[in-house]
This record gives C-alpha cells, sequence and structure tokens, in this order.
C-alpha cells in the first residue's frame, strides 16, 4: 500500500473512531441519566405525596393559609420541574398540564386555581407511582 | 369510552374538593366487610391487627365510603403502612364498586376527618363565647 492509501484509510478510521467515541459518550451519559433516574425517583414520589397531603391541609382553609399554599406549591413547582429534566422532553409530557396549572396559580392566587394545582399534583404522584411499578417489573 | 385512571384521579381530587367546600357531608359508618374464604382466611382474618375506620356520604343519588385500615405492627417485615379504600356501598354495606388504589384517597380521608372536627365551628364558637 503506497502512502497516499494509507493516508486515506487513516482518515477514514480517525472519522469511525470518532464516532464511536460520539456514540460511546451518549451510551454513558444515558445511563448515568438512567442511574440518577433511578436512584430519585422513589423520594421524588415521597416528597410530591407528602407535599400534595400538606397542600391538601392547607386548601382545607385556604383563605388563611394561602401564604403557605403558596410555599409548598413553590417546592412542588420545582419538584417537578426536576422530574421533567431527568425524564427527558419525551417522557416528561405529562407534567406540562401540572407546570402549566402552577404558572396560572403564580399569576392569580385564587381558591379554584389552588385547588387545580393540587388535583393536577395528584396526577403527577400517580403517574410517578405507575413509572416505579414499570420498573420494579422491568428492572 | 373507558374510564381511565387519570379520571379516577380527577374524580377522587372532585370529591376532595367537594369535602373541604362542605358540599358533601360525611358520617361515620362501619368499614367493608372483607371477604373471608376458606380455613386459612377464616384462621388469618382472627390474627389480623388492621383498626378499620370508614365514612360514608351520600352524593349524586350514590352511597359512598371511605376507609382506612391502619395496620398497627407487621412482625419482622416493620410497621404496615395504612391502607385506604374508597368504594360505593349498597344499603346491606357491601361495596358495590371499589375504586383502584390511586393517588389521593389518603387525602380525600384526612379532609374528611378535618370536616367530622369541624374546626370553623368551633373556632366561631370560641369568638362568640
Amino acid at each position: 500500500m503506497d502512502l497516499v492509501g494509507l493516508s486515506y484509510w487513516s482518515s477514514w478510521a480517525s472519522l469511525i473512531s470518532l464516532a464511536v467515541a460520539a456514540w460511546n459518550t451518549y451510551l454513558i451519559l444515558r445511563i448515568k441519566a438512567g442511574i440518577v433516574l433511578n436512584v430519585t425517583l422513589e423520594p421524588m414520589l415521597i416528597r410530591l405525596k407528602e407535599n400534595s397531603a400538606e397542600l391538601n391541609r392547607q386548601l382545607m382553609y385556604y383563605e388563611v393559609n394561602h401564604h403557605r399554599f403558596s410555599e409548598v406549591a413553590g417546592i412542588c413547582e420545582a419538584d417537578v420541574k426536576a422530574l421533567r429534566r431527568r425524564l427527558g422532553f419525551i417522557k416528561s409530557r405529562f407534567v406540562r398540564g401540572p407546570l402549566r396549572s402552577m404558572r396560572t396559580f403564580r399569576r392569580d392566587r385564587s381558591a379554584a386555581n389552588a385547588q387545580v394545582v393540587y388535583a393536577s399534583l395528584l396526577q403527577v404522584c400517580q403517574h410517578v407511582a405507575n413509572m416505579l411499578e414499570e420498573r420494579r417489573i422491568t428492572g | 369510552m373507558a374510564l381511565t385512571q387519570e379520571d379516577f384521579v380527577g374524580a377522587v381530587a372532585k370529591l376532595n374538593d367537594l369535602t373541604r367546600r362542605q358540599v358533601i357531608k360525611w358520617s361515620p359508618c362501619d368499614p367493608p366487610r372483607r371477604a373471608v374464604t376458606g380455613a386459612i382466611g377464616l384462621a388469618l382474618s382472627g390474627l389480623s391487627d388492621e383498626v378499620a375506620q370508614a365514612f360514608e356520604a351520600f352524593h349524586e343519588g350514590r352511597i359512598v365510603r371511605v376507609s382506612r385500615y391502619a395496620g398497627q405492627g407487621g412482625g419482622i417485615l416493620g410497621l404496615k403502612p395504612d391502607r385506604y379504600i374508597l368504594d360505593v356501598r349498597d344499603e346491606d354495606g357491601n361495596a358495590m364498586f371499589e375504586f383502584p388504589g390511586v393517588a389521593g384517597i389518603s387525602d380525600l380521608f384526612q379532609s374528611v376527618r378535618t370536616q367530622r372536627l369541624d374546626i370553623e365551628g368551633f373556632i366561631k364558637k370560641l369568638v362568640a363565647g
């Protein structure tokens, strides 16, 4: 093989190795994200359930408890946003509605909007509980 | 159209909202009878350490009942978590339809207990008296 031929093949080899390195990086990042999700999903569900119970308590006498409700709703929003980031764009479609309701609540802190926030958080809890159940089965 | 899990979660949240707004009034009742089948089931039912508490309400022509089974101890596995059941019962106390175990039933039970406490009436009496 002459030098021109050798340089031709080595160029292709370097391009292929670059593609393999990029693919490996993608796989490592995906596995890392999967591990983070597996480890944090259950504590996240517990936290969301505790916070939804707290929101329910504050809703009972909302007129006097609306400050505390807003605080807990803010914590819930941060948790739901973290969930969206960890699940990725496609799998986290179910959090769009709850996040929209939280934005609406920030603009207008009425009891009706607070009730929508609570109800949408229950939907998130149910989705996460289902995901956790599926992960327990499939591993 | 078939009911989805979202529909059940939404229904529980709505019941909870109606409870908080005092549209639905709950009263204590007997917890649902658990089905005991066979000799082993009969023997195990005697060993059950669950304490049950239930409330019922009449809404939209149906009797809705929410119950809590509080586990006292779980032996070698530790404490048993509380179980919450929401069902629609007939006049004889038999569960005709049991809701799936969706999120929010425990919150509904807490709202019912708070409604039974009548904190608002208590505060108003204190202020007036």
